[in-house]
């Protein structure tokens, strides 16, 4: 696959080490804009091809070569730069465009944009504080290419336990796995007791639906 | 001639002059719409700014009208007339209209998709209130009008990143042993434009020909062409003359 992958900060890099995992055999263009980066990148990605570019020259590289590329990944140290990339890319067709972005509060301009998918580094903070302190639900995972969601939801009371057994009952595309207070990972809701957590995974809606439900439960 | 007569004849004249009128001063008012509407996208503009025009049509109609002092029945048939004359030729609004409350409702498509809708198949660039723009494989910018989604299926073939795409390599008879071993060169050559792993399919001999077919899994489309390109001048290279079906 044809990446063209801008910017050579830390966002960058992880990006250019993903993409080179998931298609070692892939070409991959990286475009930064400081020469001395340019040559750090090369060294640590020898199979990729890295060019220096001026900030305002990159979009006319992508429109040139939009006809090529599979995907253009936005990594610079600017959200606004990012957006500029994607949104020529957008235009012009290429069939994927990534943002990383650089401050979350940025998501919606993204959004609005059509941005294809737009990753949010830091909402792994959100995540991992609520797991570390048990928050009553998280939200772990939310796939940006289907529908589907993992959610994290601790058992507080009786009557929560009971609405999640009968959701999971009702529905097929919904599966649970439940972690006792003690560590134990059961896929039975009878082997749950109250204070562990379940991990509900399925369609989005239906997750978001018993989270609620949750929720609810939890304030009540 | 009567003073009746020259009076119908001045108020008919006074009512074309006002038709007239009102259809220049519906056609700038239009342009203008569109032009200081355009800040909120093209498509909304001009939208706004035919409903401005018909209504300022409307309006003149109905100065005309009144000008011609006419009695209440003259006046219901002309105001039908007029009412259907302006549903007939907004046929199409109407219809661009129903067409984009489907699209927002049910979503057949979003920006980026790869879509086949009649003859045309693209990426899907931008959806309009009233047209939807794609780009083809050629990279050529199709405008489709909205209401065409409503009369014809639409095709969403965006549900995966890679899309495979069977290729039939027509080359000259040869060691069967050979072709396998070239295939699997060019093959290994064009795999990192493409988003896995390449496939042979078969290869069988029909008449003084060997046929090859291999499937590659493609993620950007409007790249065939020049892949087609690569593949024959990686057989060129090696000395084998290939024709891409």
């Amino acid at each position: 696959m044809r990446v063209l992958l801008i910017g050579g900060g830390h966002s960058a890099y992880f990006a250019a080490r993903a993409i080179r995992e998931i298609d070692p055999d892939g070409h991959l263009i990286i475009i930064e804009f400081t020469r001395e980066k340019v040559e750090m990148l090369s060294r640590t990605f020898p199979s990729a091809e890295v060019l220096f570019q001026e900030i305002d020259r990159v979009e006319d590289y992508i429109k040139e070569n939009s006809e090529l590329l599979d995907a253009v990944i936005a990594a610079t140290e600017s959200d606004s730069l990012n957006l500029r990339y994607c949104r020529v890319a957008r235009e012009n067709a290429v069939p994927i465009t990534v943002s990383i972005l650089n401050n979350p509060l940025n998501y919606e301009i993204f959004k609005k944009e059509k941005i294809n998918y737009i990753i949010d580094p830091y909402r792994v903070i959100t995540i991992q504080l609520f797991e570390i302190l048990g928050a009553p639900v998280n939200v772990v995972f939310s796939s940006l290419v289907n529908n589907l969601e993992i959610a994290s939801v601790r058992i507080l009371n009786e009557k929560l336990l009971h609405e999640l057994r009968s959701a999971l009952d009702k529905h097929d595309d919904v599966i649970a796995a439940f972690v006792s207070r003690t560590g134990e990972i059961s896929s039975s809701p009878s082997s749950v007791s109250l204070g562990g957590s379940a991990y509900i995974m399925g369609p989005r809606e239906k997750i978001e639906k018993l989270l609620q439900l949750s929720r609810n439960v939890v304030m009540r | 001639m009567e003073p009746e007569t020259l009076n119908l004849i001045l108020r008919i004249i006074s009512a074309v002059i006002v038709l007239v009128i009102t259809y220049f001063l519906s056609k700038h008012a239009r342009l203008s719409f569109e032009k200081s509407l355009s800040r909120f996208g093209t498509g909304f503009a001009s939208k706004f700014a035919e409903i401005a025009r018909y209504f300022i049509i409307f309006m003149g109609a109905v100065i005309a009208i009144s000008i011609l002092s006419l009695d209440v029945m003259a006046i219901s048939i002309i105001g039908a007339v007029i009412f259907i004359l302006v549903l007939v030729s907004m046929r199409d609004i109407f219809l661009n209209m129903a067409a984009e409350l489907y699209l927002a409702i049910r979503r057949p498509f979003k920006e980026n998709d790869w879509i086949r809708v009649g003859d045309v198949e693209g990426v899907v660039k931008s959806i309009g209130g009233i047209d939807t723009e794609l780009i083809t494989y050629d990279g050529d910018l199709v405008i489709i009008p909205n209401s065409f989604f409503l009369r014809h299926p639409v095709i969403n073939k965006s549900q995966s990143i890679a899309r495979r795409i069977e290729f039939k390599l027509m080359m000259p008879r040869m060691d069967l042993d050979r072709v396998k071993e070239t295939v699997q060169e060019v093959m290994k050559e064009i795999k990192p434009e493409l988003l896995g792993d390449p496939e042979l399919i078969s290869i069988k001999e029909t008449g003084d020909k060997v046929e090859v077919i291999m499937s590659l899994p493609i993620v950007n489309l409007r790249k065939l062409r020049w892949l087609s390109a690569k593949i024959v001048k990686a057989y060129h290279a090696r000395g084998i003359d290939v024709e891409i079906e």
